[in-house]
């Protein structure tokens, strides 16, 4: 059930009129088993057989921090997890990359990456003193399998949501609601309107690079960098959306990205609560930056090319990840503070080198993606071709730039992405957001197009 | 909350009006037998869905610079789908007006949306009788290979009329259809053709509900009917002596370009049934039609100066219509020949 198919639009809604009987008439205990049974309904859509895995990884959370001060059971807690992520995930690159034959067709179940991660980051965290144990199966099983985060996140942490399922005052609300409606408007939009339309344009420069001019392959490369973020962004405000029509609050994932005048300063913006759990149960752990300079470079290189195998089980992703740590390593050490540039230029190379590491994101496999760095440094000839779309999304994106820096600049606060709210319940915010949807309808590319952080 | 829909709508309307598909709610059915179908006399529809074409179509709903009036002499009548109806590109860059600048000669191009060969074939008569051309009529078609069924609808008139968008309709007038036809779609097309927002909104969930507009040009992609040597031949003999009987001495051209595609080695592939078009062109040749097959041409330019002859600047590459560059190749290689049957003639 993919968000923006009309499936889901009539799924939320029957949610959203369930969990308004359920306040109406039953108590906060029968709401919270409703959403859970809807959660794994909206799991169940896709192949019901995994409700049975999502069911098993938070019955071992639940089961192991009951007892999480004991290493023993604090181990299984942390390793099951791993270990059926490791099996559904990774086992057959881990074979193919020994060069051992798989005969194993293991499917990968959505979202598999990010609830073991929720998992994980619960089990860790009770055992850390972080957050209390939590005794209620169903509030921990709707945390790990709370729809709107389930298969492409944000990674919510416990921390974070378990509290929000102890309090009374989360109920659908009419504000609560407007807002909400106007944030998932927002996500369509920049997933529907323009991360599917770019997406048209960059799977045929990917599909066969060598066909292409080098100027219409860099065209390609900037769409696609303007693509996963408008499409996993969009996702998430979708996400971030959904819960909050029904109550509950998620931390944004996205904080204008492209904005950042250094890698370092992207990853901070970036998947947020991805960054931050590696952060948190990686980094940290590992020894973060306590351990002198060299462990340092050695740490944020490993979380990094973790973080790439996450995204994927392919060597591009590790490799993306690789570029990625040994950029933050050089600015760590050296570059970010002797480099005087203005402003706009760190912008702009930042984002050149952010594009530059999506082609191994993006390319099938290394050969492809060095065609692809190949032709545009050869100056290779081939099909000329701009992209309406990529115009569109590039002024898009500068726009709702610019929008942040001023507000920024009058309120003398850290430049921030934030959602364009308005007043519902006047004529101007009522036509606002009305010519919104419509642009969605009439705009929306109507081709089938799943969200890309689904594969991960 | 009306006064905001109605501003919402007012907002919306220049935007909408760059985007609406002209397929759709906003062709009309054509009693005149020439096309099936044909579009509001003047309409506009920039069509930036795929390509643009900021350009009013003709007094008879046709895709030409100039209104048709009764008795006017026409040289060549221009006959065929979607492509050389050329809603998709300035319209100065279409393969008619382009023939026009090319030959000086008075050129109208009647190309209706799923106009194939088995419709033009049963409207050629209508058609010539109507516009009598006296040089040539130029048919285009995208794909040379039919099936025994669909020659044999040609030969007996049994060819499904065109009617509106959805592929799935059928000749059956069951009561729901009946219904649909008398009041519901009437009563749309009265709404859709005043709001261009509703009309972009109504073609998206259209096309969200699976009804893809294009969907026959890509099945033509793929296709794999053998041509029945005999039966084709009965059928383009019928047609040379419909242009014989009914026109002022013009010569039928039928002009084939196929679909394209890019392969992972960067080649461009001809897509279609290649031994189909062969018995297409000498089944051609045996009843005194002239036969042009773009496909060496689209290759030859690709390799030269990599061009392709479909995809816009916000669609897919070498897929859907003919682009700027594949109306100009179809125009070229037309002349060509037309200048060599002048040629041979003098």
């Amino acid at each position: 059930m993919v968000f923006t198919s009309p499936v889901f639009i009539v799924f939320f809604i029957l949610v959203l009129l369930g969990t308004l009987i359920n306040q109406k008439f039953f108590n906060e205990k029968t709401k919270q088993i409703f959403l859970l049974i809807a959660s794994y309904f909206f799991y169940g859509w896709w192949d019901w057989r995994f409700c049975f895995l999502l069911l098993f990884v938070t019955g071992a959370s639940y089961l192991t921090a009951l007892y999480s001060k004991n290493k023993f059971a604090y181990f299984t807690g942390v390793i099951v997890p791993l270990i059926v992520l490791g099996i559904f995930k990774y086992y057959n690159f881990f074979l193919e990359s020994l060069g051992i034959a798989s005969t194993l067709k293991i499917i990968l179940p959505v979202g598999i990456s990010f609830y073991t991660f929720q998992a994980l980051s619960y089990v860790i965290d009770v055992h850390r003193e972080k957050i209390s144990v939590e005794k209620d199966f169903i509030k921990l099983a709707l945390y790990i399998s709370f729809f709107p985060q389930l298969v492409a996140g944000p990674i919510v942490r416990a921390a974070d949501f378990l509290p929000q399922l102890h309090e009374d005052g989360r109920k659908i609300t009419a504000e609560n609601f407007l807002i909400g409606i106007q944030i998932i408007a927002i996500g369509f939009f920049k997933k529907t309107v323009l991360a599917d339309h770019l997406s048209i344009f960059v799977d045929d420069v990917f599909r066969v690079p060598v066909a292409f001019h080098w100027a219409t392959i860099i065209f390609a490369v900037v769409s696609y960098a303007m693509q996963i973020y408008f499409d996993f962004s969009g996702y998430s405000d979708i996400a971030i959306g959904c819960a909050k029509c029904l109550g509950y609050d998620f931390s944004v994932n996205f904080n204008l990205p492209y904005i950042s005048q250094n890698v370092t300063e992207f990853w901070r913006r970036w998947h947020i609560s991805l960054s931050s759990w590696l952060r948190d149960y990686l980094y940290i752990p590992l020894g973060g930056n306590r351990l002198g300079k060299k462990r340092q470079l050695i740490n944020l290189m490993i979380t990094m090319l973790l973080g790439g195998l996450w995204h994927g089980a392919k060597w591009t992703f590790v490799f993306w990840g690789g570029l990625n740590g040994l950029a933050l390593c050089l600015e760590k050490f050296s570059f970010k503070n002797k480099i005087n540039l203005l402003k706009p230029l760190k912008i702009l190379l930042t984002f050149a080198f952010i594009s530059f590491t999506w082609i191994f994101f993006r390319a099938e496999n290394f050969s492809d993606a060095w065609i692809i760095i190949k032709r545009i440094f050869t100056l290779q000839n081939g099909i000329t071709q701009p992209f309406m779309w990529t115009f569109v999304a590039l002024f898009i994106m500068i726009i709702s730039e610019f929008a942040a820096l001023i507000k920024a600049k009058k309120s003398k606060t850290e430049v921030k992405g934030f959602y364009p709210i308005f007043d519902l319940s006047t004529i101007t915010g009522m036509t606002i957001f009305f010519t919104f949807v419509g642009l969605i309808l009439g705009l929306a590319f109507t081709g089938e197009n799943p969200f890309v952080y689904f594969q991960f | 909350m009306t006064i905001s829909v109605i501003l919402s709508l007012i907002i919306l309307t220049p935007i909408a009006k760059l985007f609406v598909n002209p397929m759709g709610i906003n062709v009309i059915e054509n009693f005149d037998g020439v096309t099936d179908l044909r579009l509001q006399a003047y309409s506009f529809y920039p069509n930036l869905g795929e390509g643009f074409s900021p350009c009013k179509y003709n007094n008879e709903g046709y895709s030409n610079l100039f209104d048709y009036e009764n008795g006017m002499s026409i040289d060549v009548l221009l006959m065929g789908n979607s492509n050389i109806l050329a809603s998709n590109i300035i319209q100065k860059y279409s393969t008619a007006n382009l023939l026009i600048n090319l030959t000086y000669k008075k050129i109208y191009n009647i190309g209706m949306f799923k106009h194939y060969f088995a419709t033009c074939a049963v409207n050629l008569k209508k058609a010539v009788e109507k516009y009598k051309p006296s040089e040539y009529i130029v048919l285009e078609i995208m794909s040379a290979s039919f099936t025994d069924e669909e020659l044999k609808n040609i030969l007996s008139q049994k060819v499904e009329k065109v009617r509106v968008i959805t592929s799935k309709e059928t000749n059956k007038s069951d009561f729901v259809r009946s219904i649909y036809y008398r009041y519901v779609r009437p009563g749309l097309h009265k709404i859709l053709t005043h709001s261009s927002v509703l009309n972009l909104i109504y073609t998206q969930l259209l096309a969200l509900l699976k009804h893809n507009l294009n969907e026959k040009i890509i099945s033509y992609e793929y296709s794999t009917s053998q041509n029945n040597p005999v039966l084709l031949s009965q059928v383009l003999k019928r047609m040379a002596e419909t242009v014989k009987n009914f026109s002022h001495g013009a010569k039928l051209i039928i002009a084939y370009h196929p679909s394209v595609k890019l392969e992972k080695d960067g080649s461009l592939k001809i897509l279609g049934n290649t031994e189909a078009v062969k018995i297409f062109a000498y089944a051609c040749e045996q009843n005194g039609i002239y036969f042009v097959d773009l496909s060496e041409r689209f290759l030859s330019e690709y390799k030269k100066n990599y061009t392709v002859p479909t995809g816009f600047f916000n669609t897919s590459i070498a897929s859907g219509h003919m682009n700027k560059d594949g109306h100009r190749m179809f125009a070229e290689e037309i002349y060509k020949l037309m200048q060599k049957i002048e040629g041979d003639k003098n």
